[in-house]
């Protein structure tokens, strides 16, 4: 499944490719060898000439006198000394008139020889045999001539041996040079696969990398073309990796990534392919899809899998994955626009709440269009003034006195349409990073109606404030905070920070700290939305929080509800015991107020106290309660 | 190959533009006359001892070897021409060469004197003059001729004989 490697080169062209160039440099080699034979060839030849012709020319000269004197006897013993060379075939003393006074051996065959052939020069070759005639003069006459023949044996054996040793070279050489030739070739072959291989394979997971993926779908593309099959491209992205790769730093970050992609590997079939894009993002290609359920199942198993728990040094971390995808030929009919759609529809996933998938339609297009667009208007918000502040009453539920508000921030954009649903829009918020500088500007207006409006209470107000799981992640939040409360000028315990269940336990730890920070500034804190995440009852037990928010969910049916009004009583139990306040929100009606009276329950807001109201309204709404008795 | 006819045909082929009459004389004389015109050529004398443009072969006139030995005079050797001197009249120093037969016994106190005097190759046929002290003797061996070589003697008077030639002599003193 996971073969990251392009196909290489055929081997058996780089084998014939190695052959053709050793039979190349072979023929040189051979050639080569062939022209030095024939030079040491006719080397040999010169030397046997000239050592002929010494030794003829020494003979001649001493058997001159023997000539002159006609004295055969003498004549053949000088000419007998050349026996003491074993080249020499024979010899034969001539005189003037031709005729031979000796010759060595007696009976030599060739002896007269054929004085015709030496007319112009004094030796004769053959293939057997070296013919010299000597002249033999006394002073200064020639009166007669030493023939002698030598044979070429020995010259074609020491010839034969030169073409042996020379050829056992060459072959030597060939060898050598191959060896060393194709131990270069498989070092270059090797480190080539190397460079493929890290071209191609993401180092920390060995899953095939953004490159390799690339190839792999533009593949799968071609091939599904060709065929008229289905590509689903898978776009998956771990939703809260971040926080495990602060938390326990990068090593704990890749330990994860590697097991997270080792359970994509395992829930796919063999022919899928997986590859890791970066980050926290993986892709998977799944080749010839007969219907989009089978994809659809697919996504299921991911998300499921990779949702439970992974160990790291001690601790269970879980991630989870939000996936998009987009098929071939339907969403897109090139690799571009097919991770495109993939990515629009992870986005999608995303929004949607994540540890999800969602398969891309082209309505999501024009959706991410419009969080585009709201991102751009947003920036703009704060400067012209479009965020406003809205305040809903908290109310006593014993003696119905008024507590103090909760903050809820509102933004109005005419390009927008008017009024935007917070739900729409604080998500991009905090996606963008943008809910940072508008979250402390929350803080600041709140405090400042609040102070206004404190003057001259007796029993003072206070003010509740959401805060973002972004915002928590700002380096030294805590000091900016209790910043901004001192820059307000009023005592930190009018403010209290409302936090979400699930963005507290999400990575509980991490943040423990910069709780207790915050409580040291006398901030007082809330778990909002509580009964909808999963707590920790260690840790609600360690966390220096102040307050429980039983989620509206579980106010809505009350008392009518069973389950509710089970969970509603055991919630107010569990944070009087911890010595919590526990705080109602969306009461509606009397009964609502009631059973939750009854309950134990501390404070309540909704709508059968008061709706959310801009400020001028809440001064009113403070004026008018003071005309109550 | 080595037959006699074959032998006498190489003999007159060194003689026979010198002397055409030779051929007529008796073959062995002749033979001891190429023999003796082959002897100087292998012979080296001492540059003082070559004065004159000639080589003096000193000869008592009359023998059988004098007449053979006419067929070499006017021939060269050394770049000098051989010519024939009556032994009779010559005084000491004057020959070159000195050939006596076995006619000159009576005179051998004047060979002794000449032959003994200077730089002189002196040549006999005759063995008992030849232990007059003579340098080269030759004798009939069949019918090659064979020569002896004192080649002491030589040394002392002065002439270098040609090692080609001492290989060819019989014996060499």
């Amino acid at each position: 499944m996971n073969s990251p490697e392009p196909r290489s080169d055929s081997p058996r062209i780089s084998y014939r490719l190695a052959i053709a160039s050793t039979l190349s440099a072979g023929a040189a080699l051979l050639l080569a060898v062939v022209l030095l034979i024939i030079v040491e060839f006719f080397t040999l030849r010169s030397t046997l000439l000239d050592e002929t012709r010494v030794k003829a020319a020494v003979i001649a000269d001493n058997v001159s006198a023997a000539l002159v004197f006609q004295d055969a006897q003498a004549t053949g013993e000088i000419i007998r000394t050349l026996r003491a060379s074993s080249i020499v075939e024979g010899a034969a003393a001539i005189d003037g008139d031709g005729v031979t006074l000796a010759s060595y051996p007696q009976d030599f065959a060739i002896v007269p020889p054929d004085m015709q052939r030496f007319r112009q020069e004094d030796h004769q070759f053959s293939l057997q045999r070296l013919e010299m005639l000597a002249p033999v003069k006394h002073n200064g006459e020639r009166i007669g001539s030493l023939y002698v023949a030598v044979s070429m044996s020995a010259l074609h054996r020491q010839l034969a041996v030169f073409a042996l040793v020379s050829l056992s070279i060459a072959v030597l050489a060939m060898l050598v040079a191959y060896t060393l030739l194709s131990r270069v070739r498989h070092s270059v072959r090797q480190a080539e696969q190397k460079l493929t291989h890290l071209a191609h394979v993401d180092a920390v997971t060995g899953l095939a990398n953004r490159n390799a993926f690339n190839e792999r779908l533009e593949f799968a593309i071609r091939e599904a073309g060709q065929f008229q099959e289905t590509v689903a491209m898978l776009l998956l992205d771990l939703d809260n990796f971040k926080q495990v790769n602060d938390t326990l730093g990068h090593q704990a970050g890749d330990e994860l990534l590697r097991v997270i992609g080792q359970r994509i590997v395992r829930t796919l079939r063999r022919e899928d392919f997986v590859a890791r894009l970066g980050g926290d993002e993986f892709a998977v290609i799944l080749r010839n899809v007969s219907a989009r359920s089978e994809a659809m199942q697919v996504c299921t198993k991911l998300v499921d899998t990779i949702a439970l728990p992974v160990p790291i040094e001690g601790h269970d971390f879980f991630v989870t994955a939000s996936i998009g995808v987009a098929f071939f030929p339907d969403d897109g009919e090139d690799s571009k626009t097919l991770t495109r759609n993939a990515d629009t529809a992870m986005y999608q996933a995303k929004i949607a709440g994540k540890n999800a998938f969602e398969l891309f339609l082209p309505a999501m297009n024009a959706s991410v269009k419009k969080r585009v667009s709201m991102e751009t208007c947003l920036r703009g918000a704060l400067q012209n003034g479009e965020l406003s502040l809205h305040y809903q009453p908290k109310i006593d539920l014993m003696s119905g006195a008024l507590l103090g508000f909760e903050a809820l921030l509102r933004w109005k954009n005419e390009q927008m349409g008017g009024m935007v649903s917070p739900a729409d829009f604080i998500p991009v918020a905090e996606d963008s990073g943008l809910i940072v500088p508008i979250g402390e500007w929350v803080i600041q207006q709140s405090l400042a109606d609040l102070r206004r409006w404190n003057e001259g209470r007796r029993k003072k107000l206070h003010i509740a404030v959401n805060l973002s799981a972004r915002q928590l992640k700002v380096d030294g939040i805590a000091r900016r905070i209790a910043q901004l409360v001192a820059e307000s000028a009023v005592p930190a315990e009018w403010l209290e920070l409302e936090l979400t269940e699930s963005m507290v336990m999400e990575n509980v730890h991490a943040q423990i700290e910069t709780f207790q920070e915050l409580r040291k500034f006398g901030v007082r804190l809330a778990i909002d939305d509580f009964g909808t995440g999963y707590s920790s009852m260690s840790y609600l037990k360690r966390l220096p929080i102040d307050t429980l928010k039983i989620d509206r969910s579980f106010v809505n049916e009350l008392p009518k509800n069973n389950n509710d009004l089970a969970i509603a009583t055991a919630i107010v139990a569990l944070g009087h015991s911890l010595g919590l306040t526990v705080v109602a929100e969306g009461i509606e009606t009397e009964a609502q107020a009631d059973a939750l009276l009854n309950l134990g329950c501390d404070i309540g807001q909704g709508y059968l106290y008061a709706k959310p109201m801009p400020a001028d309204r809440i001064t009113q709404y403070l004026s008018v309660l003071k005309l109550r008795p | 190959m080595r037959s006699p006819s074959r032998l006498l045909a190489a003999v007159r082929a060194l003689l026979v533009l010198a002397t055409p009459q030779a051929f007529a004389q008796a073959p062995e004389h002749d033979l001891k006359a190429a023999f003796i015109y082959n002897f100087i050529q292998f012979t080296q004398w001492p540059d003082a001892a070559m004065k004159g443009g000639t080589i003096n072969l000193c000869s008592s006139p009359g023998t059988m070897l004098n007449m053979a030995l006419q067929g070499i005079a006017g021939k060269t050797a050394h770049g000098r021409t051989i010519a024939i001197v009556p032994l009779a009249g010559a005084a000491p120093g004057d020959c070159h060469v000195v050939v006596v037969t076995e006619d000159d016994r009576g005179r051998a106190a004047m060979v002794r004197k000449i032959a003994g005097t200077g730089a002189v190759l002196s040549i006999t046929d005759d063995p008992e003059i030849l232990r007059e002290g003579l340098l080269i003797g030759m004798a009939l061996d069949g019918k090659r001729i064979v020569f002896t070589i004192d080649n002491s003697r030589a040394v002392t008077a002065g002439l270098v004989l040609s090692s080609r030639l001492l290989r060819l002599a019989r014996s060499v003193q």
